[in-house]
């Protein structure tokens, strides 16, 4: 209690408040050009941190890695561009929200929901760390090959509508997954000839692909005289109903998060598809996902930022980095003395207090830092259609060149958007390809070490407990959806015979 | 245009690709490639389920009228200039041909206000060199031509 204690007061002197205030600012900026994202935000800073103290370099960095994290959201629901794939989701119900003309609600949604799983992903840190340090220390290989299993299953309830078309696109980008170098002996595969496909296809730049360009494909199909008009904002006031509804979502999406969190490789993009998912198998009004719902905001915004505190749990207490900002965490607390691990609760305690109540703090001042951006951000809306595809064009490119600094992924990305607009044509569903491009590298390699580790006798790994949880829950998963589907049908059938 | 026509279509250039991809194979070395050749088979599967499914379903379709053609005379010069604009980068570097590409493109839009479509397309382009270059540590393309 006495460090708790000890950490308010550092946190809450006026130079770590702006230090938080700050790196708020700049995250939030951060997440929400794209190409550029979290990580990017807190290892451009870290030498920054150099001159500082401890506890303050630590609160900078919280405040850049959950400012990120949200950040995304902001073009994911103005313009239908995902900062960061964490924020695909909220893109899909965004984009329609603003077309109801409900665009300041969106994103009055996006940011509460954002600091509520921030927010409890915090207590979480500060609370449960050493019990939940148990479940990271139970993760392994086959763990991770059921969570990208489990993670895939979204599939099935996302392409509800077209099943099968939903499964052909994400097999074939599961293929797509397997460019370049296999993950376990390093042999180039599908490269065609480019030597910038052995490290295959960067995810960042195929979703900015597919989510930027056919937006901007779609306004050229209004005739031109609809091009100089421009969107409404609409009213950043909330219902009551959007918060006693999504009460229960926004808890059950921030648990989700936070194990998701703990679980290394699996971050914030695969929490935002998981929650998204479990919140539409929940919910009373399913077919209301895709056009503009508030419940699908609420659980992948909750879900992502759920991530932040849950992703530190395994750093703190076990000095394992699950996550790429997490390491860049590790990097920094070394570089300034503090190495993570079982002892550093008492050894550092003054500093790792500061740094969690900080993220606390910094998750409800995101908030007030939040809703200025929206209200700035959302001058886009009246900007004419003309004007804004043209600079969504310059955007992607800028920011898929950004990525990793090459005009090859740049074509991927132009590419990408015409397959996308294509698709979405057509009637083919693209989530399924930003879920097995983010998935299936780790699937494959977690497979493959499984079988390594069990010498191919594979009904061995049911002899984990957390990996047999996940296998039900990945069939629950698979099944729940298809049994849904297939009552409807039976439904429909008998209302049709009648 | 038949309802079933583009999924045909789709159908046929995805059998291409996975076929060329199926080429690739042979030169993988086995552990590496059982997991790319699982896949392959499924999505070659379905593909073709795809296509059967298309032309059994356009033989009872009947002709739909659409505005494919008339959107595609919009979208297809707008791609082309999206082209151009993504090869003259690496030409004339980031700041002119995103200059250009601006007045073109908003000029092809029809934005009626000539001076606004200059500044716009002047200031955008300078403020977002100036937040990659010096704030995001990032260089723009500078060309091979300049």
């Amino acid at each position: 209690m006495e460090n708790i204690l000890i950490g308010f007061a550092n946190v809450l002197q006026p130079m770590n408040l702006l230090i938080c205030l700050g790196g708020l600012f700049v995250g939030v900026l951060f997440g929400a050009l794209p190409g550029f994202s979290a990580t990017m935000a807190v290892a451009i800073f870290v030498p920054f941190t150099y001159v500082m103290e401890p506890g303050a370099a630590l609160l900078l960095l919280s405040a850049l890695y959950c400012g990120g994290v949200y950040g995304g959201s902001i073009p994911a629901v103005l313009v239908g561009i995902p900062g960061t794939p964490a924020s695909a989701p909220t893109a899909w119900e965004g984009k329609a929200l603003v077309k109801k003309g409900e665009g300041g609600r969106a994103l009055h949604l996006v940011t509460l929901a954002s600091c509520f799983g921030g927010f409890w992903s915090s207590i979480a840190l500060l609370v449960c760390a050493p019990l939940l340090a148990k479940i990271a220390k139970m993760v392994g290989q086959p763990e991770q090959m059921f969570v990208a299993i489990f993670g895939l299953s979204v599939v099935v309830m996302l392409a509800q509508d077209n099943l099968f078309k939903g499964c052909m696109v994400a097999f074939i980008s599961l293929l797509l997954a397997t460019f370049g170098q296999d993950p376990v002996e390093g042999f180039p595969r599908f490269t065609y000839g480019f030597s910038e496909l052995t490290g295959g296809f960067s995810v960042v730049p195929v979703l900015i692909g597919l989510f930027s360009l056919p937006e901007v494909f779609k306004m050229l199909e209004d005739p031109f005289g609809k091009m100089t008009e421009s969107g409404k904002v609409g009213s950043m006031k909330l219902r009551a109903t959007d918060i006693t509804n999504n009460i229960g979502n926004a808890i059950r999406s921030t648990i989700w998060g936070v194990v998701i969190g703990i679980i290394p490789a699996a971050g914030p993009d695969i929490a935002a598809f998981l929650c998204y998912n479990e919140a539409k198998k929940a919910s009373k009004h399913p077919e209301e996902f895709g056009n503009g719902s508030p419940d699908g905001i609420v659980a992948a915004e909750s879900g992502n930022n759920g991530v932040t505190g849950g992703s530190l749990i395994p750093l703190l207490t076990l000095g394992i980095p699950g996550s790429a900002p997490a390491a860049i965490f590790l990097g920094a607390m070394i570089i300034h003395g503090v190495r993570p691990g079982p002892t550093l609760f008492t050894q550092h305690a003054d500093t790792v207090y500061t740094m969690i109540i900080g993220f606390a703090l910094i998750n409800l001042l995101m908030y007030f830092v939040g809703m200025f951006f929206c209200k700035c951000g959302s001058l886009i809306l009246i900007i004419p259609k003309s004007i804004l595809a043209t600079v969504i064009v310059v955007l992607a490119t800028v920011g898929t060149f950004a990525t990793n600094k090459n005009m090859f992924d740049v074509w991927v990305m132009f590419a990408a958007g015409v397959i996308g607009y294509i698709m979405e044509r057509n009637k083919f569903p693209t989530a399924p390809v930003a879920l097995a491009l983010l998935l299936g590298t780790t699937m494959e390699k977690s497979m493959s070490l499984t079988r390594t580790m069990y010498e191919g006798e594979l009904h061995m790994v049911l002899t984990r407990p957390l990996a047999l949880a996940l296998l039900l829950l990945t069939v629950f998963s698979f099944a729940f959806p298809l049994i849904k589907i297939w009552r409807t049908n039976q439904k429909e059938k008998l209302r049709s015979n009648d | 245009m038949k309802k079933s026509f583009p999924d045909m279509i789709i159908s046929i250039v995805l059998l291409a690709f996975l076929t060329s991809m199926a080429v690739q194979v042979p030169a993988i070395p086995d552990v590496s490639k059982g997991y790319p050749i699982f896949l392959l088979g499924i999505s070659y599967l379905m593909t073709i389920v795809l296509l059967l499914k298309s032309v059994s379903r356009m033989k009872l379709e009947e002709k739909q009228e659409t505005k494919v053609v008339e959107q595609a005379k919009v979208i297809i010069p707008y791609c082309g200039l999206i082209t151009v604009y993504l090869f003259m980068m690496t030409k004339i570097g980031y700041v002119v041909s995103t200059i250009a590409f601006m007045i073109i493109s908003l000029l092809y839009l029809r934005l009626k206000n000539k001076v606004l479509m200059v500044i716009l397309s002047v200031v955008t382009t300078a403020l977002i060199y100036f937040v990659f270059t010096n704030f995001l540590v990032v260089i723009l393309p500078r060309g091979s031509w300049l």
